[in-house]
């Protein structure tokens, strides 16, 4: 897999994390939405000792807004004011980079003076108003690849952002249509992704995920997410997404497809291994190119 | 000898173009070849129909992802040249010795002056 650029994330006030090339594998984790304030900290602590104690570098992650919800009767998220709220004081209190993303263009500014890593929703990575918006909010853009996209068409959206100014990109898959209500998770991405240049994210928890299974919410295999990680991991990505949760049977959002928190600590042991045998093994034999 | 200048003919492409705009130019405006430049229109390279034949018979990926890849990828990095200053009928012998119908005009530093094709070598020699 091509050597891919350095890109930062975070600063003023948390420490910045550092993922591509032969840095440590990044964790960027937390729950899907926004809950309140007092869960989210505890999130982000908990997962915050988890990743320091392994030795991973750690950016929290959770929505403020749920645009995508296959029921108009889920839950949308706390709104704009109040989850960006929570975010600057999860910033302050833990002091670790947050992400968030954004639907709508005229909210990215706001996101863009709280957040540390902007992330375009995987429905919307082609579309070229979220783009120029998360691009100029001069901040690291987390680019998800549509289930409906192939990995390699994604450099017209990298193109995209790298057109509006924005040269900090991470390219994250998060599984790809297969059929009706599946998804299939094609291992060749992270290679073809990373030929941008650009570091490459699996979204371990997104891609068990069986799109509007269940009606009108989507089901979820969470027992192959420890199987997907350890396959991503191995092919050389640069960082590890997945939604986390205390209560999964009681999260306000993707309750089949977030993962217990209880069993994070083994899964990012396991790929932080994995990850460092790649780097060893790079280091000592070298990439290979097959032709 | 009077080749065809760069605003005559849209043969150009910068270094940063994917397969797939070569393609495109190529088809729209009827070209064996289109020429690889920097941002400062040095020749990096060339990309011609030869080219594409090998690439399609070599390559394995699906063709919607071939279009995606970087041009540069597949250009002839170090393409056969003629300097400005030499004739039609230099430059004939050089298509005829290479088995080649275009080929880039250049400056000395490398800058891309345009493209002398075999039809007009031809109607140059035989201008009186």
């Amino acid at each position: 897999m091509k050597q891919s650029r350095l890109v930062e994330i975070g600063c003023d006030g948390v420490s910045p994390v550092r993922m591509g090339g032969n840095e440590g594998l990044v964790f960027i984790g937390g729950p899907c939405a926004i809950e309140s304030l007092d869960h989210s900290v505890y999130m982000a602590e908990e997962i915050g000792t988890i990743c320091r104690d392994i030795g991973i570098g750690f950016i929290f992650k959770s929505c403020f807004d749920k645009d995508c919800r296959s029921s108009p009767d889920s839950f949308h998220g706390l709104g704009l004011e109040k989850g960006l709220d929570i975010l600057k004081k999860i910033r302050s209190h833990v002091k670790v980079p947050v992400v968030s993303d954004f639907s709508d263009p005229s909210w990215a500014k706001e996101v863009g003076t709280v957040c540390d890593l902007i992330q375009v929703p995987a429905y919307l990575c082609r579309q070229t108003s979220v783009l120029r918006a998360a691009a100029k909010t001069k901040k690291p853009v987390h680019l998800k690849k549509g289930q409906f996209m192939s990995p390699w068409n994604m450099k017209n959206s990298v193109r995209k952002l790298e057109g509006f100014g924005c040269d900090s990109i991470v390219l994250t898959d998060r599984g790809t249509f297969f059929g009706y209500n599946s998804l299939v998770n094609d291992m060749t991405s992270f290679p073809i992704m990373a030929s941008t240049g650009y570091p490459v994210c699996f979204d371990a928890t997104h891609s068990i995920q069986q799109p509007t299974s269940m009606g009108n919410i989507s089901g979820g295999q969470r027992e192959f997410i420890p199987y997907l990680v350890r396959a991503a991991t191995a092919c050389g990505i640069n960082a590890l997404f997945m939604e986390v949760h205390d209560d999964p049977p009681n999260a306000l959002s993707d309750s089949n497809t977030v993962l217990d928190l209880k069993y994070l600590r083994h899964i990012l042991e396991e790929a932080n291994t994995i990850h460092n045998t790649y780097l060893r093994m790079k280091q000592e034999h070298g990439l290979i190119h097959v032709k | 000898m009077r080749f065809l200048q760069l605003s005559e003919t849209p043969h150009v492409l910068l270094e940063t173009a994917l397969v797939g705009d070569a393609l495109r130019e190529m088809n729209r405006h009827g070209l064996g070849i289109c020429c690889v430049v920097s941002n400062d229109m040095k020749l990096v390279g060339c990309f011609t129909d030869g080219d594409l034949r090998r690439l399609i018979s070599n390559q394995q990926k699906p063709l919607a992802a071939l279009i995606m890849d970087d041009l540069c990828d597949y250009s002839t990095t170090d393409p056969l040249c003629a300097g400005e200053e030499e004739s039609g009928e230099q430059i004939l012998a050089l298509m005829a010795e290479h088995r080649v119908s275009d080929i880039p005009v250049v400056a000395n530093d490398k800058t891309l002056l345009g493209l002398a094709n075999i039809h007009n070598v031809i109607q140059d020699i035989r201008r009186p």
